[in-house]
């Protein structure tokens, strides 16, 4: 409705900005609680969508790939941790690799610092991903993100160099018949293929049929 | 900056909608104080404007104008007060005449339902106030609401007919040199003039 989008447009300058201060006494006070699927992104309090059969799957396949060749101790999965990015950043990638040891964070946040590789996985939050919080990593020093994009063929995005100002100064698109390879982490190299898992899902019986004549 | 209109347009659908007892909670937890000049609109805490001079005349001559002429025992005034509306706003509008007497408001913040008027004066918020507030004035079924235009040559707009599809059903404008006159509240009149103070000139920023 009409009525919704000038909400929007006029409610822009004056919405109040959230801290990660802010955020943490929500859920501390039962404002947000643990079934709430939430992020903080630039003082902004977003709802995660929910994930679908192909995103878990995506996150499973990651972190089966990663745990097969991270070496032991010195790099740990982190899939759906919360990273203390900024004051006003708080988001939940769907899978990170971090520094180890374990005892880093026994008394600490994780924070932008500890990330070596990020990888969040995207079918309706594409855009989200790509404009909104990928900046936010960048400027936050996130060294390497991955997108795996589930829309359409599906592939996942590579972005490495990240700048200040908030944007990756290398990006690389790996698609389906591809290994997408790390930077940061040398010996991580994967199957495009196998992350994103067959064309199927809500593309149905004629997205299998196509992918299987392309192969 | 695009990434700044980018990062809006993208957030939309996706932001985290507050209720009012989220709002309420937030206060109660310190999220939010008494400094904090904030009200809940359609589940978004937004913050007020700061009052410049001019706003302040407005409050000033119209909470005058409403105890000279009325009495005390049908209405009572209240200003910068919240009111619950709906259960995602809790607006805090510079003015509104609510149903007395007075004790009904001891244990619980007035509602839509107690308001006879309600008067926003407008200079940045004009559009917003217009455009977001009004609509869910009328959705909540507020009998008449003014807005005083502090903008170009200034006015006050009286909307009456609140309809639930959230727009008033009449709408009139008064400008300077007319009275305004209300609705629901009978006998209820002020000249646009003293609500507006004298016609800006130089202090058109300052305000």
């Amino acid at each position: 409705m009409a009525t919704t989008a000038k909400t929007t447009e006029h409610t822009i300058n004056l919405r109040r900005h959230w801290t990660v201060d802010d955020y943490h006494k929500m859920i501390e006070v039962g404002i947000l609680d643990e079934q709430d699927k939430v992020e903080l992104i630039g003082g902004v309090v977003v709802e995660m969508s929910a994930k679908g059969r192909r995103h878990n799957r995506t996150i499973v396949a990651l972190v089966d790939a990663f745990s097969a060749v991270l070496p032991c101790g010195e790099a740990l999965l982190a899939p759906q941790n919360s990273f203390l990015l900024s004051d006003d950043t708080e988001p939940e990638p769907d899978v990170a690799v971090i520094r180890g040891p374990l005892e880093r964070y026994d008394h600490r946040p994780t924070t932008a610092a500890d990330v070596l590789l990020l990888v969040e996985v995207a079918d309706s939050s594409l855009r989200f991903d790509r404009n909104v919080k990928l900046p936010r990593y960048a400027r936050a020093g996130v060294p390497e993100v991955w997108i795996a994009d589930l829309t359409g063929e599906g592939g996942v995005e590579r972005y490495t160099e990240p700048a200040a100002e908030g944007a990756y100064g290398s990006v690389a698109r790996f698609d389906r018949g591809q290994e997408v390879v790390s930077v940061v982490l040398a010996e991580v190299s994967m199957s495009v293929d196998q992350l994103l898992g067959q064309m199927t899902g809500a593309d149905g019986a004629d997205a299998v049929r196509d992918a299987q004549e392309g192969d | 900056m695009a990434t700044h209109t980018q990062f809006l347009d993208v957030t939309t659908d996706r932001r985290r909608r507050w209720t009012v007892d989220d709002y309420h909670k937030m206060i109660e937890a310190g999220i939010l104080d008494e400094w904090d000049k904030v009200e809940l609109i359609g589940g978004e805490v937004v913050e007020m404007s700061a009052k410049g001079r001019r706003h302040s005349w407005s409050l000033m001559a119209l909470n005058q104008a409403l105890q000279a002429q009325l009495l005390p025992e049908v209405v009572v005034v209240d200003s910068q007060n919240p009111l619950i509306l709906t259960d995602d706003s809790e607006p805090e509008p510079d003015v509104v005449v609510l149903r007395g007497p007075l004790e009904r408001y001891q244990s619980r913040l007035a509602t839509a339902a107690d308001v006879v008027l309600l008067v926003e004066v407008s200079d940045s918020s004009l559009r917003f106030d217009r455009e977001v507030k009004l609509p869910r004035y009328a959705r909540a079924s507020v009998p008449e609401v003014w807005i005083v235009d502090l903008t170009g040559e200034g006015g006050v707009e009286r909307y009456t007919d609140p309809m639930e599809a959230g727009a008033y059903g009449a709408v009139v404008r008064f400008g300077r040199g007319d009275t305004a006159e209300s609705v629901a509240l009978q006998g209820f009149s002020v000249a646009v003039d003293w609500l507006l103070g004298p016609a800006p000139e130089a202090d058109e920023t300052s305000s």
